[in-house]
């Protein structure tokens, strides 16, 4: 089993099997590109820096990959028609103690930087998930959102969003 | 130097996909991730969401990817307004109304349904002026499953011919036929010439002698599944009963169709059929032995023909 070494930006190294590597479009880039896979040259060894991911992060993405090895990797932009995606109850499970945090986030910025696409899209639609149904004030709570209108401003964009109360 | 140029690699694209470090809130996300949440969202949601604050509000506007139920469009001859009526099918039915004025109706309206999708396009009125060809580009993208077009005349016929054809994954026509006066040379080869789809309805308030036995088997012929024809009265004969009946019986596909008939003319039909060997009497029509096939005739008591529905015995 060849194993790859990811370090984090805060120089955890990461043993990670080559095979789960391929779900990642940026790290599988960098393999083929400068051939980090073939054995026979130095370049073997060399680890793979990951400046924008942090060692809990990493961890956690590397986790979701061990579980979703095998799936098929998507291809080009997701084209999938949006409201058909469900989040599987693994997945669901694994996002959730995080899921009002910041670490959350920082794993879908993750999989956006290492173009993790399942993970991705599964994270977005996880996140899209917990505010279905909400009141505006109820998402200005849980996204942290600052309220910089103005009372007219607010007023105007109430009326036009009158259809959604 | 090796490992130089890995972080070099390893580093590109850190502005554009990392988060404010001094920010843990989903509005410091970069917009990207922010878009694709954003896509995930009903029409509600991101309404409610836009209204949040100026970053998202911009954000939402330029996402695309709005999901409805229904989307209608209504135009007046005498108005550059188009307006839009979108429907969202929740728990309840919303509706909500959108005009795209002289200026900016092209460009307003491609942003607003920048790869949108819903289940019925709804066309009431003739869409004209500079707009039309960027409006059909727009409305040929979309995902949708039936298109409901209300044709006044004979180049609204030509561009709901156009869009059926352009529609990759459409399944249902409506066509509300509301011509004044059809004249009826007209009228026929614009039907003569539907392209094929799943599903074809015809509504008229009027009755439309055109739809001869020709015309009805077109209709049938260029839909798959299901043919109704929803008018007081048709030009269609006891040989087009015929016709149909067999293309139904003989045929593998599930088939439904309906249209109205005189009383004169389902009598003939039926009193040449109860005497034949292959057909099975029914109490209001007949059944084909072999393939199961049935078709029925129905009174209608407030006037117009009486109405015909024929099936297959797998049709649903």
């Amino acid at each position: 089993m060849v194993l790859i070494t990811l370090v984090s930006s805060d120089e955890q190294n990461f043993p990670v099997e080559r095979e789960l590597l391929k779900q990642s479009g940026t790290i599988e880039t960098l393999i083929v590109n400068m051939n980090l896979d073939d054995e026979d040259t130095d370049a073997a060894a060399m680890p793979i820096p990951l400046p924008n991911v942090k060692g809990d992060v990493l961890e956690k993405v590397i986790q979701w990959m061990e579980h979703h090895k095998g799936d098929p990797v998507k291809e080009g932009d997701n084209e999938d028609n949006n409201a058909e995606i469900v989040v599987p109850q693994w997945d669901d499970d694994f996002f959730k103690p995080a899921m009002y945090g910041s670490k959350h986030l920082e794993l879908t910025v993750a999989a956006s930087y290492l173009d993790i696409k399942n993970l991705l899209t599964l994270s977005c639609k996880a996140i899209s998930n917990t505010f279905k149904g909400k009141t505006g004030p109820q998402i200005r709570e849980e996204w942290g959102v600052p309220n910089e209108f103005t009372p007219e401003e607010e007023e105007a964009i109430r009326k036009e969003n009158e259809w959604s109360e | 130097k090796f490992r130089r140029l890995i972080m070099a690699i390893a580093s590109r694209g850190r502005n554009e996909t990392q988060m404010d470090k001094n920010q843990t809130s989903h509005t410091s996300l970069p917009t990207e991730i922010l878009k694709t949440i954003i896509e995930y969202l009903d029409e509600i949601d991101r309404a409610r969401l836009s209204s949040l604050n100026q970053q998202l509000r911009s954000i939402e506007k330029i996402t695309g990817h709005r999901r409805f139920s229904t989307v209608e469009l209504r135009q007046s001859y005498d108005a550059p307004t188009l307006e839009v009526r979108t429907r969202i099918q929740t728990h309840l039915a919303q509706e909500k109304s959108k005009s795209f004025g002289e200026d900016d109706t092209a460009k307003g309206f491609c942003e607003f349904f920048k790869e949108a999708s819903t289940d019925v396009l709804k066309i009431k009125e003739f869409i004209h002026g500079e707009a039309v060809p960027q409006l059909h580009r727009v409305l040929s993208a979309l995902k949708l499953n039936e298109l409901n077009y209300g044709i006044t005349d004979e180049n609204v016929f030509k561009q709901m011919f156009v869009l059926i054809k352009t529609f990759k994954q459409i399944k249902s026509v409506r066509i509300n036929w509301n011509v004044a006066y059809t004249n009826d040379l007209i009228a026929k080869p614009l039907i003569l010439n539907l392209p094929p789809t799943d599903e074809y309805t015809f509504i008229s308030q009027h009755s439309q002698m055109f739809i001869d036995n020709e015309v009805l088997m077109h209709m049938i012929n260029s839909s798959r599944t299901i043919t109704k024809i929803i008018c007081p009265f048709i030009g269609v004969t006891r040989d087009g009963l015929e016709r149909a009946f067999e293309k139904v019986y003989r045929g593998e596909r599930e088939r439904f169709i309906e249209f109205p008939v005189s009383i004169a003319e389902h009598r003939a039909f039926l009193s040449r059929a109860y005497s034949s060997q292959y057909f099975e009497r029914r109490k209001n029509g007949i059944k084909h032995m072999k393939s199961g096939a049935s078709l029925s005739v129905s009174v209608r008591f407030n006037g117009g023909g009486d109405i015909v529905t024929i099936r297959h015995p797998r049709i649903v």
